[in-house]
């Protein structure tokens, strides 16, 4: 499994990367908005009523959006995860943290584009 | 000096011809000093987990219909997910000034592609002007300055 992991790294940092990249770029203004602002009555009477919220995620690049903002995130949080735990419990940890950070991950990304899919 | 290091973590792979020390962790890993701020990077990707299950939710609310959508809003007018979205709020902009204006600039290669990489010092203004540019664009799409 190490082998096989050591293996997809150049892949797992450019999904790390991708996941920088979309959490700082897109995510303070998500989360301002949809977790914040809306529930709170902040925006606009229409802004994010159902039709209109719908309407943008389902839009092509909406849905681009909705699935970079959930699989990329979720990458470099599993990668930064189990660096984390390696500096604080030291590598022997790695052998079981590598794989339930990426197989979730994984699960992760497989419902995410299941359920954007059914928008 | 700190407590011992994780061999393993630390060690080469294979004994050199020089006689090295044992390995050890630095005294103020991990709270102090400038292991602080590195900690608390590191400890941001949870933000990025649940923040990202999150927006899952928001899909999933979307495709099963106006009901529930309306009642994922009155979820996220529950105290402790205000709390937990500000804290997040504040991870992210933590992440994103110390990833695009410290972190980004330095671990750039000589040569990106054909082209040589642009001073060090260019990399901070078009960063943040393109973290300003993105904010605000998806900002006002989300709060319906555009039709």
């Amino acid at each position: 499994m190490r082998h096989f992991i050591a293996r997809l790294e150049p892949v797992i940092w450019a999904l790390f990367g991708g996941g920088f990249f979309v959490g700082c770029l897109l995510m303070p203004a998500f989360i301002l908005t949809v977790f914040i602002a809306a529930p709170l009555g902040w925006l606009p009477a229409d802004a994010l009523s159902y039709e209109r919220a719908h309407a943008l995620a389902t839009n092509p690049i909406g849905r681009l959006v909705l699935l970079a903002l959930i699989v990329l995130p979720f990458w470099n949080g599993a990668n930064h995860l189990r660096h984390f735990v390696i500096d604080l419990r030291g590598i022997r940890s790695d052998g079981i943290v590598a794989p339930a950070c990426y197989g979730a991950a994984l699960v992760v990304t497989g419902i995410a584009v299941l359920a954007v899919g059914k928008l | 000096m700190g407590r011992p290091a994780d061999p393993l973590a630390m060690s080469p792979s294979r004994p050199g011809r020089t006689r090295t020390a044992p390995p050890v962790m630095p005294a103020e890993f991990p709270a102090q000093g400038r292991y602080r701020s590195y900690m608390l990077f590191g400890a941001c990707c949870v933000f990025f987990l649940l923040s990202s299950l999150l927006v899952l939710r928001v899909v999933d609310a979307l495709a099963t219909g106006p009901d529930a959508w309306d009642e994922l809003l009155r979820q996220f007018r529950h105290p402790l997910y205000l709390a937990y979205n500000v804290a997040a709020l504040a991870g992210f902009v933590f992440t994103a000034r110390r990833f695009l204006f410290q972190l980004f600039a330095k671990s750039q290669p000589p040569r990106i592609g054909p082209f040589p990489r642009p001073p060090l010092a260019v990399f901070p203004p078009v960063l943040g002007a393109a973290w300003l540019a993105a904010t605000a664009l998806l900002f006002c799409i989300l709060w319906g300055a555009f039709p």
